[in-house]
């Protein structure tokens, strides 16, 4: 039980991120404005600049997370149980708040963050020319999503470190938790490069929006219900 | 002077979109040009023409040619 707890926890976790949204709106969009503004090795270049940013960013927020959290548990004594429906509440608040608001009103995939930001987001793709461009917004795109995944990567990392001495155990989470933000780029960059364009994507995430609302919504409150069992 | 300016911003902007498309940018030029003029002459009886009216407008000329064109010029802002 314990082992199946431990192994939903992260396939949850992992989910979740993976089917966040604004990372991979803001790379379809910039990859279809490299494609056409620029020949097709700079927009791969630009491109591939963007996802480092993109990676970039997720190490550094996964390291502070793990010192964070090792520096609270070795200083602080800190109720398992406690901890654990504490954190249980929050996934649930945000299981509520991602049905509720993550998604705008409109009729596109138009997400939570201010229309200021978004046109900002869209100002700044339109206007990369240099690979430290492509980087930096890389880098920023991360940022605004991580009310809905900082918990989420909390957990992964905490499962990083409880999951004893095994160093391949641990390096093998260290990695997904590394990695999975890179998935639906890479899924993205294959429909991009199979001859579908923006308007075939943008029509597939529209037309599933509501599905994926329900999905990361369940998923959240699986993640909440396993953790809580995992410390029963 | 404004006009031209933003008419020359506009084409631009419409032609990135019709190469990421996949449209060759000779064919792009014609039918941009085309409904960028029949979008005109669609306004020419309105006084005022907001930006909303020139996007709706231009966006229904363009899907006579390339309906992937006009979804993409019609729905950028709702994306992100």
């Amino acid at each position: 039980m314990s082992i199946l707890t431990s192994l939903g926890i992260v396939v949850c976790a992992v989910l979740i991120v993976a089917l966040m949204q604004l990372i991979p709106s803001i790379f379809l969009l910039f990859s279809h404005y490299t494609s056409g503004k620029y020949s097709k090795n700079k927009a791969s270049d630009l491109v591939l600049f963007f996802t480092l940013g993109v990676e970039s960013m997720t190490v550094l927020m996964i390291a502070v997370i793990y010192f964070v959290l090792n520096a609270l548990f070795s200083h602080l004594s800190i109720n398992n149980n406690i901890w654990a429906w504490v954190w249980s509440g929050i996934l649930i608040a945000l299981a509520i708040l991602y049905f509720v608001f993550y998604f705008g009103k409109s009729d596109g995939t138009r997400l939570f963050i201010s229309r200021k930001c978004a046109k900002n987001f869209q100002h700044k793709i339109t206007t990369v020319k240099k690979r430290s461009d492509a980087f930096v917004l890389g880098l920023v795109s991360v940022i605004p999503e991580t009310v809905f995944t900082l918990p989420v990567y909390v957990v992964l990392i905490l499962k990083i470190m409880l999951v004893g001495e095994n160093p391949f155990a641990r390096a093998g989470l260290i990695i997904l938790a590394v990695l999975i933000v890179l998935l639906p780029l890479a899924v993205i960059r294959v429909v991009l490069d199979s001859g579908r364009n923006l308007a075939d994507v943008q029509k597939y995430r529209v037309k599933n929006k509501t599905f994926l609302k329900f999905v990361v919504g369940i998923l959240y409150i699986i993640l909440a219900i396993l953790i809580i069992m995992e410390t029963a | 002077m404004d006009d031209v300016l933003d008419e020359k911003k506009f084409k631009k902007t419409l032609l990135i979109d019709a190469k990421a498309v996949g449209i060759p940018v000779g064919a792009a030029e014609i039918f941009i040009d085309k409904s960028i003029k029949d979008a005109k002459k669609a306004l020419k009886t309105k006084k005022i023409i907001t930006e909303n009216d020139l996007e709706r407008t231009v966006s229904r000329e363009l899907k006579k040619y390339n309906a992937d064109l006009a979804y993409v010029f019609k729905n950028r802002d709702k994306i992100i």
